[in-house]
């Protein structure tokens, strides 16, 4: 039986159905380009409109719920053929919802090797399920397994159509972790961990399905906390930014680094390239962590890997030789789009990025903030000067033979600007509104509740969860920046370290509180 | 075995980084007050960074300049800056005032300004004697005792190189091969007990990889517990530390008199600001120990009586007592000797009801009843005492107008008589009429030898301290190249900066601007501690002069106040850009 599973995910073909939304960043290479999104246009985004919500039974965990869903379009379901929603909820629970209903389908709560001392690890390292799970689309059409990792660190594969197991819990890696959003590219499954949450080793992970030998790669650089994970270029390599930990080479330490690993023959990570800025070591002092998933991307014959920071500025770096000869020197890099009081909480880039190619075939990189615009950043089109977040649009060019990314428009201003996903030119942007403070807040003597010393390191649920707002989904022309909807205050929530899903004319965003909101326009006929 | 030989591995490294974490993230000397400690020795015993060797290669350079929208009053401009390191965990902080009651937090690593206050408080016209305004440092909270001296093993510390990045691979079905290196939260059921945690980094640290996790294990600390060390916080008790502790406060006296207890993250009042001095007075450097706040006042402006001022810090209502010298100025900064006993230098003055002139004085820091003094008509001081500790006692040297050093014992000023120092040396100007003012500095060297700097008219000289059985004395070490009104010099682990302010000689009738005019922009050199050899200057790097004391140093940089309100820094590249 498992000869065969594996046989049929050997067989695993991209997607046919463009507008499924598989993976967390929409594929491997974690562009946030919906490609071909057919029903979303920036003539109709305007007219969006709540289109149901639900309320999931997850229990949270520190600030942590619900992720965002992923979408399969076409699933053969035992009640026929539907667009099915999978909701990974932080209690190792995964949700089926119909999404033409908005219903829930199917729920499996996975049960555990793993026996919780009840002893916590802070927002930080909340337990249970952190990783977003990945879908697999198998060579029968309309059935897609989930692939996800449970609180125990094991891979489950599950039927998108029904929740049931289709293959044994795996031993993957060790319990109580956290890794980040999973990806899977030719039968292998790759995760990243960050926090040393659980004793977890920071590490890159993967499983291979038809050996199901799983392999770890250390960079000896603190967490890999991208939120989409690994970036998986097309030549197969993994790459992630690393964070807390010196920067050097010599001693193999390559903290603050984006670093890529692939697998070889014996499907074991191996490090293939890494590239640490000039100021490495800086981000090192400073906890400026290389906290953003890179994009891959691929532009007139060039081999483009896109990273950032919490220092917020970009890395345009060359994937046949990344940071050259010395690993540390990139094709451009920008000046800092935020951050300029490098603070190391609420500030900075934290969520994850997008890239596309309009159809006059330019490259656009979208940078989502959190804090205020850096006093020195300017770009042609301003909607405002942001302070609590925004987006930021650069073009991919080439100038006197030599790329760069320029600056083209910048946002509204939003409340910590998280993920942004691309469809049928809308960039769609969602601000979390959580309390992203990770220190006590100051309080002066005769303001209300009296003096409170602040500085001191704090980021737990209980105090950053009283102060977190409610998050607003912006859909925004891709061209030029400027708003066509927003949410408003119709979301009466938060979230923490969720994510954005775009797919089919539908746009969702799931909360702290347990609901998952789906927003969307009226589909035209020939797209039912 | 091949599990076993991981998580050794993993712990090992995991100490390793911890302690390299220590030293490349926010360790390091800092600035608690005007002129360094509570002795006010202006030395930064160990540097990671500035070394004489360090300084003898290339590297060391302006590292950023700001402009700060400060007005000067009369030559008053910003005073000299105190430090945190760790504010919010990783921004080491200059806090530094403004004349023009301002008060700025400046992100030691690049300039950034964190925070800025404005005290909207009316100012009198401003003069040569009475600028008004803020008329000195802020302060930070300093311990008594001074540090120990260098041991001669170093500082900083290294860090081990633990093992580097690493791959593996499990048989199938296995997972991967990593144990855990423990802390967690759990253990995998059925599976063997996890490894023993690994030691914990050294205090202030973190293992390298685990970011600031609040919660991973003990909560950090809260409330009290964390405000432990800052008086008048509420519930103070418990010794908080870590990454859980506050960024702390930072006391700033506005020109109204009025002390603010202002928190170093965002800069607000966290203490109800408590009335203090008269409105627009003249105040020199403040210090704070034991709970205890104390400036001298000078030239009886705002109509102030020159005393010795002290503040409860951790009294609710705060209350002030005060000690007048009914004679002279207070000279510069009031000092703390190594017991506790404030020291005060008296200037020049008509002296009324038992008061005092030309006198170092010895004050209880709790009642500031007069203890002891020392007083000679013909030593008319010019600069605040500094202590240093002799064998068994503190030594408290002070220079004279007429270009002498004389040197007390702090337990018995004066001897019997209260006139009689341990030593008085020679004049060392040339010219004792244009002996420049101003504190001097002290440190010890490698071998133990005890160094005294003293800023005269257009150097810097050297004096070693000689010891002959308890019969102390002041011997020639050396004297630097020609320096323009020098300001008191910084020693950094065994390097001497030494300033040259290039503000012109003030004469009769003078105003700020012809001062200025005949001012000349501000040099600054590195000077081995032990000849003058010079090591390095920042040439013409500087461009205005520096009018008053603004000019402290933190983690291996050097910072710099000139009178157009610029700051620079001077240090080693950290890679910043």
């Amino acid at each position: 039986m498992r000869k065969l599973l594996v046989a049929g995910l050997l067989l695993s073909v991209p997607t046919v159905w463009a507008s499924d939304f598989l993976m967390e960043g929409v594929d491997a290479a974690r562009t946030g380009w919906v490609k071909d999104e057919k029903i979303f246009t920036t003539a109709n985004v305007g007219g969006m409109k709540l289109l149901w919500k639900i309320k999931l039974d997850s229990t949270p965990r520190e600030m942590h719920n619900l992720f965002a869903p992923l979408i399969a379009e076409r699933v053969t379901t035992p009640q026929g053929v539907r667009e099915v929603a999978v909701v990974a909820g932080v209690t190792d629970d995964l949700f089926g919802i119909d999404v033409a209903s908005g219903e829930l389908m199917w729920r499996k709560h996975f049960d555990t090797t793993f026996v919780s001392t009840g002893r916590g690890g802070g927002t930080l390292c909340p337990g249970g399920q952190t990783a977003v799970p990945v879908l697999g689309q198998t060579a029968t059409a309309g059935k897609y397994t989930i692939y996800a990792v449970s609180w125990d660190g094991r891979l489950r594969q599950v039927n998108l159509a029904d929740g049931q197991d289709v293959a044994p819990p795996e031993k993957f890696m060790p319990p109580n972790g956290k890794p980040y959003a999973l990806n899977l590219v030719n039968g292998v499954v790759y995760t990243a961990s960050a926090q040393g949450c659980g004793g977890v080793p920071n590490a890159f992970y993967s499983f291979d399905l038809a050996t199901r030998r799983a392999s770890a790669f250390l960079p000896a650089g603190g967490g890999l906390w991208g939120r989409r994970g690994a970036a998986i270029s097309p030549e197969g390599v993994a790459y992630l930014g690393t964070g807390d930990a010196p920067f050097n080479p010599a001693t193999k330490s390559l903290g603050n680094a984006i670093v890529g690993v692939r697998l070889d023959a014996n499907k074991q990570l191996q490090l293939v390239d890494y590239f640490g800025a000039p100021n490495a070591n800086w981000l090192f002092r400073r906890d400026l962590d290389v906290n953003v998933t890179p994009i891959s991307l691929d532009y007139r014959g060039r081999k483009f890997l896109v990273g950032s920071s919490k220092e917020c500025r970009l890395w345009l770096l060359d994937r046949d030789g990344l940071g050259g000869d010395d690993h540390r020197t990139s094709l451009h890099t920008t000046p800092l789009l935020c951050n300029d009081a490098q603070a190391f909480d609420g500030k900075g880039v934290w969520g994850a990025m997008a890239a596309w190619v309009d159809a006059r075939g330019t490259q656009w990189v979208l940078v989502p903030f959190w804090g205020e615009v850096s006093k020195t950043f300017r770009a042609p089109v301003e909607h405002s000067r942001p302070t609590g977040g925004g987006v930021a649009a650069y073009r991919l060019e080439e100038k006197a033979g030599k790329w760069q990314l320029s600056p083209a428009w910048l946002s509204l201003d939003m409340d910590l600007a998280e993920e942004v996903v691309v469809a049928g030119g809308v960039a769609f942007a969602y601000a979390a509104g959580e309390d992203a403070t990770q220190t006590i807040q100051e309080r002066a003597w005769n303001e209300p509740g009296g003096a409170r010393y602040g500085g001191g390191l704090d980021a737990g649920a209980p105090r950053r969860i009283p102060g977190s707002r409610y998050a607003t989904l912006h859909a925004l022309d891709a061209l030029t920046g400027k708003e066509l909807w927003s949410s408003g205050t119709q979301i009466t929530s938060w979230n923490h370290f969720s994510g954005l899903t775009v797919a089919n004319g539908r746009a969702y965003v799931a909360t702290f509180d347990g609901m998952l909101y789906c927003f969307g326009v009226a589909r035209p006929a020939a797209a039912k | 075995m091949r599990i076993k030989h991981i998580v050794a591995v993993v712990a090992a490294s995991a100490l390793a980084a911890g302690a390299l974490w220590a030293q490349a993230r926010g360790g390091g000397s800092e600035w608690l007050t005007a002129q360094g400690d509570a002795q006010r020795t202006s030395w930064i015993r160990t540097d990671a960074a500035i070394s004489v060797d360090s300084m003898t290669k290339p590297g060391f350079e302006l590292q950023w300049k700001v402009k700060l929208a400060n007005q000067p009053r009369h030559l008053n401009g910003l005073a000299q800056g105190v430090t945190a390191n760790g504010v919010t965990l990783f921004v080491p902080m200059s806090l530094v005032t403004g004349s023009s009651n301002n008060v700025y937090a400046i992100d030691n690593d690049t300039g950034y300004t964190v925070w800025q206050r404005h005290f909207d408080t009316p100012l009198p016209v401003a003069t040569a004697a009475c600028p008004g305004g803020i008329t000195a440092a802020a302060t930070r909270l300093v311990p008594v005792a001074p540090p120990a001296p260098p041991d001669g093993r170093g500082g900083g510390g290294g860090g081990g190189r633990g093992e580097g990045y690493r791959g593996s691979v499990g048989e199938p079905g296995q997972g991967v091969p990593v144990e855990q290196r423990g802390g967690g939260a759990g253990r995998a059921a059925g599976a063997a007990p996890p490894a023993a945690p690994a030691a914990p980094p050294a205090s202030g640290a973190r293992a390298a990889g685990a970011p600031p996790v609040a919660g991973a294990g003990a909560p950090p600390a809260r409330g009290g517990a964390a405000n432990a060390g800052i008086p008048g916080a509420p519930g103070g008790g418990g010794p908080g530390g870590g990454f859980g502790r506050p960024a702390g406060v930072g006391y700033v006296i506005a020109s109204d008199g009025v002390l603010h207890v202002l928190g170093l993250q965002l800069g607000k009042d966290l203490q109800k600001p408590a009335p203090f001095l008269p409105a627009n007075a003249s105040w020199s450097d403040p210090i704070a120990a034991s709970d205890t706040l104390y400036v001298g006042t000078n030239q009886r402006c705002g109509g102030a009586p020159n005393g010795v001022w002290a503040i409860d810090l951790a009294a609710e209502n705060k209350p002030v007592v005060s000690w007048k010298t009914n004679g002279g100025s207070v000279v510069g900064s009031v000092v703390l000797a190594t017991n506790g006993t404030l020291l005060a230098a008296i200037g020049p003055g008509s002296v009324t009801a038992g008061g005092y002139a030309n006198a170092i004085v010895a004050l209880d820091p709790k009642t500031l009843q007069l203890k002891d003094w020392f007083t000679d008509p013909s030593a008319e001081f010019v600069s605040a005492p500094v202590v240093f500790t002799q064998g068994d006692k503190d030594i408290v040297a002070a220079a004279t107008r007429d270009g002498r050093v004389l040197l007390l014992d702090a337990g018995s000023l004066g001897g019997v008589n209260h006139s009689t120092p341990l030593y008085a040396s020679r004049s060392l100007a040339a010219d004792a009429a244009t002996f420049a003012p101003g504190a001097l500095a002290t440190w010890q060297d490698m071998p133990g030898t005890r160094w005294l700097l003293v800023p005269t008219n257009g150097a810097i000289t050297a004096l070693k301290v000689s010891d002959d059985g308890g019969r102390l004395s002041l011997q020639p070490g050396w004297v630097s190249r020609d320096l323009v009104s020098p300001v008191t010099p910084i020693i950094v682990n065994g390097v001497v900066f030494a300033m040259s302010s290039g503000r012109a000689a003030a004469t009769a009738g003078a105003t700020a601007a012809d001062v200025a005019r005949r001012s000349s922009p501000a040099v600054l050199y590195a000077l081995n501690g032990v000849d003058g050899k010079e090591l390095w200057t920042s040439g013409k790097t500087i461009t205005s002069f520096l009018p008053g004391r603004s000019f402290w140093s933190a983690t291996g940089q050097v910072y710099v106040g000139t009178l157009d309100g610029t700051l620079y820094a001077f240090g080693f590249a950290m890679e910043r850009k």
